[in-house]
């Protein structure tokens, strides 16, 4: 879909087409199977977008818990007295080693977190930014981006940052390619920058990873501090965040 | 505390959680051991007996639904009917009895469920959005005016409302269509 007809359909939707252009889109459609389809995806996503009492109902049934089911039921039924027996005694001795090793206090030591919920983020940006060599920059840097090759994402990154250090998505995505070559503290940096922006698309995004930051360079309490905040606010990674929380405390 | 079939389909369609947590409890286990005897494991029981609420709420939002079953038939033969859908699409039809697709009351359970399935998608994507992106996609339908969204978003502009409005869409649309499972639902 060309950028054209991307914002024709929109202008359709809004009812902000011309009579002239309003006929010739018209005409379009019923030639151009592509385009009806293309305006059958927006007007359900614009549908979809709306409907809030889903959105919510989905929410609550995700945040119910399950009861047991019929296979663990039986499971447990039949543990016999001898298991039961052999369950106390390995629970005996898994206390008495838990004891021993009083400075093993975290279930889950910071690699493992890591390792266990931290993945690079996928490229969903389109670029539309009134500089156009800053644009083609970055389709090129978020193609290297895509391709796992980080480090000539961050060559071509850095060349957007050095036209403007601001840059919101130059700065994100150099975050989590400084990620994922283990240079935390210039990922620290990258998302700092994009923090102090505020307004933009990828707040959320940046809480997240700011949290690996932080777990990376032994900043645990930090960390906690970071994904308790992201636990308690309605961020998407909200549930994923109170795991981590459950797993770091 | 037990509640009545009318109960419940009224506590589905209020959303209320009482009724929510009572209808897990109740129907879930059964539906869940039906999964795992079919192919299936505990996640997939949870998505298909969640799926299943969702239709139901989806129905009664469209018009009152009136059963001649108990809730528990009525919930058992949706996620069967549901859960084959799933294993077709998988290619594995044939390790399951088929009996709940030769059952046409159910035909309307099917589309309501496609647009579910669809709807969950786009909602997916929409809900990865940031909160700014959120909020101005869905005061534009709202047909708040631009002049009203630049105001209360805090843009320099309406012209920049305008842009932006247009740069969550795309990204949005871009979003979904990039999700691997797009072209299943979406080609049904």
């Amino acid at each position: 879909m060309n950028d054209t007809n991307f914002d024709r359909i929109e202008d359709f939707l809004d009812g902000e087409l011309s009579n002239e252009q309003l006929k010739n889109f018209e005409k379009d459609l019923l030639e151009d199977s592509d385009l009806q389809m293309e305006l059958n995806l927006h007007q359900e996503v614009d549908e979809a977008i709306m409907e809030n009492d889903i959105m919510d109902l989905r929410n609550k049934l995700d945040a119910i818990e399950t009861p047991p089911t019929e296979t663990k039921k039986r499971k447990y039924k039949y543990l016999s007295k001898w298991n039961i027996t052999a369950a106390s005694i390995a629970l005996l001795i898994g206390l008495g080693s838990l004891m021993y090793l009083t400075n093993n206090k975290s279930t889950y030591s910071n690699d493992k977190v890591y390792s266990n919920y931290y993945k690079p983020y996928n490229v969903v940006i389109n670029t539309r930014s009134s500089d156009i060599t800053i644009d083609n920059l970055l389709v090129n840097a978020l193609k290297s981006y895509e391709s796992k090759d980080y480090r000539t994402a961050l060559t071509l990154f850095k060349k957007i940052l050095d036209k403007d250090s601001t840059n919101i998505t130059g700065n994100f995505y150099s975050g989590v390619s400084n990620l994922e070559i283990n240079e935390y503290s210039k990922a620290n940096k990258n998302f700092t920058r994009v923090m102090r922006h505020k307004n933009n698309l990828f707040i959320e995004q940046t809480e997240w990873y700011l949290g690996f930051c932080y777990l990376m360079t032994n900043k645990r309490e930090k960390a906690i501090v970071q994904f308790n905040s992201i636990a308690r606010g309605n961020s998407f990674y909200k549930t994923k965040a109170r795991e981590i929380l459950n797993r770091l405390e | 505390m037990d509640y009545t079939t009318e109960a419940i389909l009224e506590g589905i369609s209020m959303s209320n959680n009482d009724v929510l947590n009572y209808i897990y409890k109740k129907f879930f286990p059964s539906i869940c051991n039906f999964i795992e005897n079919n192919n299936g494991n505990e996640e997939d029981a949870r998505d298909l007996f969640q799926e299943a609420v969702i239709v139901i709420y989806r129905k009664m939002k469209k018009e009152p639904l009136a059963l001649s079953c108990n809730f528990k038939t009525y919930i058992y033969s949706i996620c069967r009917l549901l859960w084959l859908k799933q294993l077709e699409k998988r290619k594995n039809s044939n390790e399951i009895n088929s009996e709940a697709i030769l059952d046409n009351r159910l035909d309307e359970v099917s589309q309501t469920y496609d647009q579910t399935e669809k709807y969950r998608l786009y909602q997916k994507h929409f809900q990865l959005l940031g909160v700014d992106c959120k909020k101005v996609l869905q005061l534009t339908l709202e047909k708040i005016s631009l002049q009203d969204i630049a105001e209360i978003m805090g843009y320099k502009s309406e012209k920049y409302a305008k842009k932006r409005k247009y740069q969550c869409k795309q990204m949005l649309i871009e979003s979904i269509k990039s999700d691997k499972q797009f072209k299943e639902v979406y080609d049904e």
